[in-house]
């Protein structure tokens, strides 16, 4: 703890009658007061707004005389406009900045003053306390600003199933959305799309539920039933978690409690924003080119030869990542294939889930509303979340059904036809690259299957296998094969190919996840092809190169006090006999990875990624590597901060200990603060 | 960033496999325990409800991962 970050604390100590106070440090004193006396206790952290170098910012009054909450929706770009050309250094002493909607607060400021400044900020509403010997009652709360009205109210055409089980969720769908369309219109604008999309949504699952319920009643029919209940509670869970966590601390303050205890004062609604303003980001540079409709209009009508024997395998040149490559790559040919009518991910903090993903939502761990800056709780990570939503659409096209479908059975079926057919193929053979990918992951889950080592080769007849045997080895291994999409498209989007600072991102926050330490092999592997992806070298070579990489990152990461007993385990696997038992399984992977590299690099996504020109933390330049967070810049209108680049550098900050700052709750905020200033992506009205 | 008419597919594609089982965890589905062993996928390996056992051979797969007498490891197919 420092003293850099503050608790503004409401303790309830009669009926409409509050003591506020500051505190400096930790929020534990005014926990053990509240639960000696029983009284209601309310509190957020505050943090001072204008840091400069090698200054220890003026500690705040703790009783002060007034408070204004500025519910500023964009509040870094706010406070780069006041900071000089509107405060005065006795006014910037007193500026603060949250974690919630009611973003910047200022102490000991008449209302005059308060107002004025409303105006500077530009925001839609500010509350004003007057308070007296640090004591605040209802009638010494000012409320200022007006009820904003879109152009366009929501238009609702729920309709009651007439099934009770199904119209509860009808109800919690649609009062969730009320409730989330009447704070989006004052704090969230650019997400009220985003609300018309799961109108859309929603009614589309009960249109389908209702016709089931007419079909004949049959098994196949039930399941369908079940998977679109399934869908509805989903999303009604996704939807509830929006409006607790994304509208408390909504003006009035008082009146709007947050459901997170840390935060219950001011709540959380302005790191929320920073999650969804992450991901809108990330989504509209992916939105630019369809994975489903390369896949289903480019790749399935052209043809390839992808290698089919995994124990030849040799990946070369073609694999490699070079700007020799930039105008070449196969997903960027053919079409201009945009991502239509899409179902932007819906975004919150979960204590439980922590990193996840979701076909409704993905969720960041809660710990990163307090300590995102280190790289355990690093945002970084959401980026690997939102990349399993690419993944997903591009496994379900490759695998997937739909609902013309009547029997399953058939399309698996026609995939180990096609499955055997390319498998014996010659060299010289080709076939539609879709289902060249198709068979490549094929390839790699049989191969999992088989990689427990055998003494004496199978006879031929050993070796033949029941499309339900290949069904297996699929359900048995398809996960696996998704993390590696997943790794690849984290690598080459999120990280620009940066293999130990990957490899150090990845331990830093695996440390502190149960997974690895189950199973440090599995992980151990898909580090390895991830940082070998796009090398193009031999499969000896390229794990040996990936070898290096991993233990370069693990001793940095230790130089800086990271560490974890998990690192001396995998350093296990690559001694002795052990390194051979590693590089087994490192060689079906490596295959597979380079196949995703060779079809789903895309530079046109990249580019989006990666607009540096205007961003204030490039300074000038258009090269990722040069890119600084410094908590000394602050944002004008104009300026288009790229929140994935902003992460990164944040993360590689705290990676090399070089910090400014030793705060967490402080630099976790301000990271949040930046992020959730984001200008809008340019296509926000892509819907229409 | 999933277009409406995919995500309404992968919902069929998900009553074909796993019935209509959710995929994220409740109570009576998966304990938080081995949700986070499995964190991917709440669903496990479940078999494929409706997967009959009995057909006949569909392919010859010659890849196997072969351990000498030296303890070298090979693939070879």
């Amino acid at each position: 703890m420092s003293t850099f970050t503050y608790y503004l604390s409401v303790l309830e100590d009669e009926p409409a009658k509050f003591k506020v106070r500051i505190e400096p440090d930790t929020a534990l004193p005014m926990i053990r007061e509240a639960l000696a006396s029983s009284k209601d206790l309310r509190y957020s952290p505050i943090l001072p707004a204008f840091l400069s170098p090698d200054e220890e910012p003026v500690a705040p009054p703790t009783t002060p005389t007034s408070i204004a909450f500025y519910f500023a929706n964009q509040p870094y770009l706010s406070l780069g406009k006041i900071r000089l050309a509107v405060l005065d250094q006795a006014e910037r002493d007193r500026v603060f900045f949250t974690e919630g909607l009611a973003s910047i607060v200022l102490l000991n400021c008449d209302y005059k003053r308060a107002e004025e400044l409303q105006a500077e900020i530009n925001c839609a509403r500010m509350e004003w306390w007057r308070l007296s010997a640090g004591t605040l009652r209802f009638e010494d709360v000012v409320q200022v600003g007006k009820l904003v009205a879109p152009s366009e109210g929501l238009s609702f055409e729920f309709e009651r199933s007439g099934d009770a089980a199904i119209d509860v969720y009808v109800e919690q769908i649609a009062s969730s959305l009320a409730s989330l369309w009447s704070c989006y219109v004052t704090y969230h604008p650019e997400e009220l799309e985003t609300l018309k999309q799961f109108v859309k949504l929603a009614n589309e699952l009960l249109a389908k539920v209702v016709a089931l319920a007419e079909g004949e009643q049959t098994l196949a029919n039930l399941r369908k039933r079940n998977a679109i209940i399934s869908a509805l509670v989903e999303l009604s869970a996704s939807l509830s978690y929006s409006v607790t966590q994304g509208t408390s601390g909504s003006s009035p303050i008082l009146a709007n409690k947050s459901p997170f205890p840390h935060h219950s004062l001011l709540g959380v609604g302005g790191a929320i924003r920073a999650l969804t303003k992450f991901t809108r980001y990330l989504e509209a540079a992916f939105r630019t080119r369809s994975a489903a409709e390369v896949i289903r209009r480019q790749y399935a009508t052209k043809t390839a030869r992808i290698p089919t024997k995994i124990s030849r395998y040799e990946s070369g040149d073609l694999y490699a990542v070079s700007a020799e490559r930039t105008d070449r790559e196969e997903f960027d040919q053919g079409g201009d294939f945009r991502v239509e009518n899409d179902i932007p991910l819906l975004t919150h903090f979960s204590l439980r889930h922590g990193f996840k993903e979701a076909k409704f939502s993905v969720t960041a761990a809660s710990e990163s509303l307090t300590a995102e800056c280190l790289p355990a709780w690093t945002l970084m990570t959401l980026s690997h979340e939102i990349m399993h939503s690419r993944v997903r659409d591009i496994l379900h096209v490759l695998f997937g059904n739909n609902w013309g479908d009547d029997d399953p059975e058939e399309q698996w079926e026609s995939i180990t036809t096609d499955f055997d057919k390319w498998y014996h193929s010659s060299d010289r053979d080709t076939a539609p690259i879709d289902q060249g990918i198709r068979n490549s992951v094929l390839n790699f889950c049989l191969a999992m299957d088989r990689s427990a080592p055998v003494a004496v080769r199978r006879s031929p007849s050993d070796k033949k296998l029941t499309k339900e045997e290949v069904l297996g080895a699929f359900r048995r291994f398809r996960r696996l094969a998704t993390e590696l999409f997943v790794h690849f498209h984290d690598y080459y989007f999120a990280y620009a190919c940066q293999p130990k600072l990957y490899v150090m991102s990845l331990w830093a926050s695996w440390t502190t996840v149960a997974a690895p330490g189950a199973r440090p092999l599995e992980y151990l592997v898909r580090t390895l092809v991830t940082v070998a992806s796009g090398t193009g070298l031999k499969p000896q070579a390229a794990f040996d190169y990936a070898v290096e990489q991993l233990k370069d990152g693990l001793d940095a990461l230790e130089a800086v006090e990271v560490g974890s007993p998990l690192f001396d385990a995998i350093r296990s696997f690559l001694e002795n006999h052990e390194r051979l038992h590693t590089f087994s399984l490192f060689k079906p992977a490596y295959y597979l990875i380079d196949q995703i590299r060779y079809y789903f690099a895309s530079p046109k996504i990249a580019t989006e990624i990666d607009r540096l020109e205007t961003d204030p933390f490039a300074e000038g330049s258009t090269v990722a590597e040069d890119y600084s967070a410094s908590i000394y810049v602050y944002g004008s209108q104009g300026d288009l901060v790229s929140p994935i680049r902003y992460s990164l550098a944040a993360l590689v900050r705290q990676l090399t200990a070089n910090s400014p700052i030793t705060d967490l709750q402080w630099l976790t905020a301000w990271n949040a603060l930046v992020i959730s200033s984001q200008e809008a992506p340019h296509d926000q009205n892509r819907f229409f | 960033m999933i277009s409406l008419e995919n995500i309404l597919d992968m919902i069929c594609t998900e009553a074909f496999e796993h019935g209509g089982v959710p995929e994220v965890p409740d109570h009576k589905h998966g304990a938080p325990l081995s949700y986070f062993a499995e964190k991917r996928d709440a669903r496990g390996d479940m078999a494929h409800p409706e997967r009959s056992q009995t057909s006949e051979t569909a392919l010859q797969y010659d890849l196997e991962l072969v351990e000498d007498k030296k303890g070298n490891l090979d693939w070879l197919e």
